[in-house]
């Protein structure tokens, strides 16, 4: 049975930084280019704000809706930013959280942020393109743990998304 | 409706890329006397880089010379570039069409080839060649015309005298050469005219309206350079067209000109400044070479030295007239060096008033748009070689559903990002 896994992240269209990172996991553990059976379809939020706004709903709802060859699944990824010490940032994570439950959606998060988890730290916004090709370039993926994404709780430079990911993907050997 | 011949549908497998059977619709399944192709000539095939697409239409060629090239198996460089187009691992090329005739009587015919090559000498011959029918109606009971196999008859239905002359002909022969065509060949000499005779003319007319056209190699001058005896009497039943740079015979000369009159019309509508298509021919043992000359009235250019746009529209020329002539007509890259609102153009032409069937392969998206509202007339060929016809979804439109990697088996999941580690590097 084909899927399509709908990956919704923070950042814009023009960059798609988190989506350099994610797409590389994809690259290494999953093989996904070459299976015909398995779309991945990307939303950019431009911003974690927008993550209930209408046009981002609407982009979801068009991916669901023009996918027929199989079930959808919807997977946000969210920095948790620093939840750990800013009450705004913990309310602002529990929303995402509860928005993504209610409406069945997964829920990944990076902690505090996805260059954080995948660089080791945080990167100013105007270096998140810049950094994101570096990591490209210099193969980061290779110095990868895998151990740090399949967190089953939130905790400095860990991830859930491999945990995500294999509820509907199949690792490689 | 008025046609001679529609192909209904095709099986292939063994070619290239494509390992297991690919089925090709191009009419639903029921055939009764409501038969109407209408809605049904034109069909466009989509698909990424290395799916297949140029397969089929490679496998509609190798058939198509197979039957008329009487020693298209005993060339040796034939048969090296069939080792090369026959899937290394399924050894065997196998194509099987349904298609209709509709001459004197409405005939459903089945048509099955199978060209083989063992390890031990890569050889390529003659596994099984068959020909069936029903007639008027799929309902009705298919009858045999012939089965070959390994190279001989397990079944073939002629009257008795006329059986065994072909046996005897064709004996040691049918691991090379056609069964179909052999069998054509004898009774035409033969003058038999009986009421079976006629099954296998209507069929042996079908293969000789299916016509292929390839962006890099146009076979079809090959063939004609190569045309046999038989295929000329066959030639009498059909108007054919040749408007290329070409040989022509003295006795066809006026024909031709007349054929680049046309041609110059074509190519006008594209080109409004050409004044004139002007032949310059030499004589030669009872041909003219004929070169064309493209006249925009303060100077000539030769065709070959036309932009390669417009040298493509000329090529194309030649098979949208047979395909408008009623033939069915395969083109291997459709849209390359052709613009695509002209590309449309045509297609709409062919949608509305055209006759004959239209196959085509494309990159490019714009011809959905023509095509979507026809039934059967969107394929798309899946990254692991596999059919998909394109079925309507909501208002979705093919095109972009097929951009955004919508279609089964096509996920199109490339990013832009994806060549920042190619051309990423810095310094």
């Amino acid at each position: 049975m084909a899927i399509q896994i709908i990956l919704v992240m923070e950042a814009d269209e023009q960059s798609r930084s988190d989506y350099i990172y994610i797409s590389s996991i994809l690259d290494l553990w999953y093989d996904f280019r070459v299976r015909s059976d398995i779309k991945i379809s990307r939303v950019f939020m431009d911003g974690k704000g927008n993550y209930n706004k209408k046009k981002i709903v609407k982009k979801i709802d068009r991916a669901i809706k023009e996918y027929r060859n199989g079930d959808s699944h919807v997977v946000y990824c969210f920095d948790t930013d620093k939840f750990d010490s800013n009450p705004d940032d913990l309310r602002v994570l529990q929303e995402e959280q509860k928005y993504c439950d209610e409406n069945g959606y997964d829920f990944v998060w990076f902690c505090h942020d996805i260059e954080e988890v995948f660089l080791g730290a945080s990167v100013s916004k105007n270096k998140k393109t810049d950094k994101a090709k570096e990591y490209i370039v210099n193969n980061g993926v290779n110095k990868l743990d895998k151990g740090d994404f399949i967190a089953e709780t939130i905790s400095k430079k860990r991830s859930n998304l491999v945990k995500v990911l294999e509820k509907y993907l199949v690792k490689n050997n | 409706m008025d046609f001679v011949a529609y192909l209904l549908n095709m099986r292939i497998t063994g070619i290239k890329c494509i390992e297991k059977e690919i089925r090709i619709d191009f009419y639903g399944k029921n055939i009764d006397k409501d038969f109407n192709p209408e809605k049904y000539r034109i069909k466009g095939i989509y698909g990424e880089n290395g799916s297949g697409k140029s397969a089929i239409v490679a496998a509609v060629d190798i058939v198509r010379r197979f039957i008329f090239e009487e020693n298209y198996l005993r060339d040796i460089q034939q048969q090296s570039l069939l080792n090369e187009l026959i899937n290394k691992k399924n050894k065997e090329f196998v194509f099987c069409c349904e298609f209709i005739t509709n001459i004197e009587s409405r005939l459903i015919f089945e048509y099955e080839l199978r060209l083989r090559f063992e390890d031990s000498s890569e050889e390529i011959y003659v596994a099984f060649e068959s020909l069936k029918y029903k007639e008027n109606s799929s309902k009705n009971k298919q009858k045999t015309l012939f089965i070959c196999e390994n190279g001989d008859f397990t079944e073939l239905i002629v009257n008795e005298e006329m059986k065994q002359l072909i046996e005897d002909k064709t004996r040691n022969l049918l691991l090379k050469q056609s069964a179909l065509f052999s069998i054509f060949s004898i009774q035409s000499d033969n003058n038999d005219k009986k009421n079976i005779f006629m099954h296998y003319v209507y069929a042996t007319i079908f293969f000789l309206m299916l016509r292929t056209h390839f962006d890099r190699e146009d076979r079809h001058k090959d063939y004609l350079k190569k045309k046999t005896p038989m295929e000329k009497k066959i030639k009498e039943l059909l108007m054919e067209t040749n408007t290329g740079d070409s040989r022509v015979p003295i006795d066809s000369y006026k024909q031709y000109e007349e054929g680049i009159k046309r041609l110059e019309k074509f190519v006008r509508l594209f080109k409004p400044n050409l004044k004139k298509i002007d032949i310059e021919r030499k004589e030669n043992k009872g041909f003219y070479e004929c070169e064309l000359l493209m006249d925009y009235g303060e100077y000539r250019v030769s065709k070959e030295f036309e932009s390669t746009g417009i040298k493509k529209i000329m090529d194309l020329y030649n098979v949208f007239e047979l395909a408008n002539l009623g033939s069915i007509v395969f083109i291997d890259e459709l849209d390359s060096n052709i613009n695509d609102i002209y590309l449309c153009r045509i297609l709409e032409y062919f949608k509305y008033y055209g006759k004959g069937q239209v196959c085509f392969t494309s990159h490019n998206t714009d011809p959905m748009n023509v095509l979507k509202d026809n039934n059967k007339s969107i394929d798309f060929i899946s990254k692991d070689h596999r059919i998909v016809p394109w079925v309507k979804n909501g208002h979705y439109s093919p095109d972009s559903s097929y951009k955004n990697g919508m279609i089964m088996g096509l996920p199109f999941n490339i990013d832009a990002t994806d060549f920042i580690g190619i051309f990423g590097r810095e310094g």
